[in-house]
């Protein structure tokens, strides 16, 4: 039955995705035409969000219960901020279609290399941390916060094996603290075998995102930048800790 | 020397990360178990030219450290050659 289940729904996200991209191609072929480069990646933004709530919120409910939950005590949705969660799973990029607001993944230089997804992340402006410096890197950043559009990204670079965070890279702190901007720490549970590693068999469940309160300038300026980083980790280990009962 | 280098190699993690004494152990990788990553070594070693007054920026054994040993050596090794 499980078999089953995975083979409708990734028939269902294939036969989506590529209707999706000629459909979504041709409204941003149109609006390119008629308006700015900013306009239409503003769009391609969005259609990214939509295309990432019908299969999670959509194809996904065959076989997972995604929920999200905002704890962030009423961070203002237009502020810029960064975004920083764990990363258990392949399917952690599309479960952040949750997020409200204009935002741009920071990934690993390999998601550019996947059919259509890939080009779509160039398109909407993704940025690679590997693919340049970190002061090119904190520029572009720096133009993405002025524009009022946050990123997001998964400071461990890479799944851990288990609720265990593996130790975290400094890139997104140390942008956030030059931009002076709130951090977010999101936490998904539940994501681990949804796929399986190494495999595309999603075993059914539930998965929660959550997002925790930010973390604002104030609390952090004081703190270096590698005790920055620690910082925000433990925060999250604490949560994870206490929701997986390994507290 | 060779503890007096230790120890000073620790006060290093210690007053720039703020790195607990007793996690730094020989054995310990300063990326694996200390948290340290690429950019957070870039300050490592502004403090530890500091400290010991050598110059190690442009030294290519730099890249071969990944424990607190590999690093004492290295510092060792760089103080007996100057």
């Amino acid at each position: 039955m499980i078999f089953i289940k995975n083979l409708i729904f990734f028939i269902l996200v294939i036969t989506f995705t590529i209707d999706a991209f000629f459909f979504f191609g041709i409204i941003l072929i149109f609006i390119r035409i008629f308006s700015s480069q900013r306009v239409a990646q503003k769009v391609l933004r969005f259609l990214i969000v939509c295309y990432g709530r019908i299969i999670i919120y959509g194809f996904a409910r065959i076989l997972v219960k995604v929920e999200f939950i905002d704890s962030s005590q009423g961070r203002h949705a237009h502020d810029p901020c960064v975004y920083v969660s764990n990363h258990r799973s392949a399917s952690d990029a599309f479960l952040m279609g949750v997020l409200p607001g204009e935002f741009v993944q920071i990934v690993n230089l390999w998601p550019f290399k996947l059919p259509i997804l890939g080009l779509c992340a160039r398109l909407a402006g993704y940025l690679s941390v590997r693919s340049m410096p970190f002061d090119d890197f904190s520029k572009e950043c720096k133009k993405l916060f002025s524009n009022n559009i946050s990123i997001v990204g998964f400071p461990e670079g890479t799944r851990s094996s288990s609720s265990q965070m593996g130790q975290f890279h400094g890139t997104l702190f140390r942008v956030a603290k030059e931009n002076q901007l709130k951090i977010v720490p999101l936490c998904i549970l539940g994501n681990e075998d949804k796929p399986l590693r190494g495999s595309l068999k999603i075993i059914p469940g539930s998965v929660e995102v959550h997002k925790l309160p930010a973390i604002g300038y104030k609390e952090y300026k004081d703190l270096s930048n590698f005790k920055f980083k620690q910082y925000i980790r433990k925060k999250m280990q604490i949560f994870i800790d206490q929701r997986t009962g390994a507290a | 020397m060779s503890d007096q280098i230790e120890t000073m190699i620790n006060e290093v993690f210690e007053e720039s990360f703020e790195i607990e004494k007793e996690d730094l152990k020989p054995e310990a990788n300063i990326f694996e178990d200390l948290g340290l990553d690429s950019l957070d070594v870039v300050d490592l070693v502004v403090a530890l030219q500091k400290k010991f007054s050598v110059e190690i920026r442009t030294d290519e054994r730099i890249k071969d450290i990944r424990t607190l040993e590999d690093l004492s050596k290295f510092i060792k090794e760089l103080k007996s050659e100057s």
